[in-house]
């Protein structure tokens, strides 16, 4: 995984925000290495991460694949079919929806790495360093550091320590990072 | 105040609002595929990779 940001797609209106969505839903990008990563193990987990029978709340929070062209329209249909057998139910009985994306719309700078905001000393680095929301989320350093202060995934911190020099952040910064790293590595 | 005065107040008051607004709102960008993060040394070498990209929604 290379890089992910969040805004608005699937639907028909121009120049949507937060306050005004209209028929477009909340949704995050993956960029991804495709010899690394397929489209295939990025729909596996999308489906492993919700529960597909569930009614969707609204437009704006809503289970969907969205593709981007008619080759990823027919890997996500494949695979909400292969997830109902999975479940025992009806692709019929699926209400997670598969759309094409149209156009998508990053969102507001506040919301790109919004688990950042825990750690102000990051974000203000970063909000320096990349002030519109676009560049803030097309960072790769930004999008790792969200991944493994924010998100609590229980990533590896020795990865992460090794990987540490190579982001170009300011020497003290990387001091602290690296500090709360080997907390967390012992 | 007279009536003069207050509806200048008021017209004056609704400007700054528009005004405060008009700052405040962010012009939000659409995809390009371009990678727009390039001063951060991990960021020029993660731009520079192939990649693709996929979408959810997640409820």
């Amino acid at each position: 995984m290379l890089r992910t940001r969040v805004g608005y797609c699937g639907g028909d209106k121009v120049k949507p925000t937060y306050y005004s969505l209209g028929d477009q839903t909340e949704a995050i990008t993956i960029d991804y290495d495709p010899e690394v990563l397929s489209y295939d193990d990025l729909l596996d987990h999308f489906w492993k991460g919700h529960r597909c029978e569930q009614t969707n709340r609204s437009r704006q929070y809503m289970n969907a694949v969205f593709y981007r062209d008619d080759s990823q329209k027919k890997l996500a249909e494949a695979s909400l079919v292969k997830q109902a057998r999975r479940q025992g139910i009806e692709a019929g009985a699926v209400k997670t929806e598969v759309l094409p994306i149209k156009i998508f719309t990053y969102a507001e700078g506040y919301h790109q790495k919004y688990y950042l905001t825990r750690f102000p000393d990051v974000r203000e680095f970063l909000s320096e360093t990349y002030p519109d929301a676009k560049s803030l989320a097309d960072s790769a350093v930004a999008t790792r550091l969200n991944a493994y202060l924010g998100a609590g995934m229980g990533r590896d911190w020795k990865v992460f320590l090794a990987a540490l020099p190579k982001y170009g952040l300011p020497n003290e910064l990387e001091k602290a990072l690296r500090e709360l790293a080997e907390k967390k590595v012992k | 105040m007279n009536l003069k005065t207050i509806t200048t107040l008021g017209f004056a008051g609704l400007l700054a609002m528009t005004g405060i607004h008009a700052l405040a709102s962010e012009e939000l960008v659409t995809e390009d595929g371009k990678v727009s993060a390039m001063k951060l040394e991990l960021d020029r070498e993660v731009a520079g990779r192939a990649y693709e990209s996929a979408t959810f929604g997640m409820g």
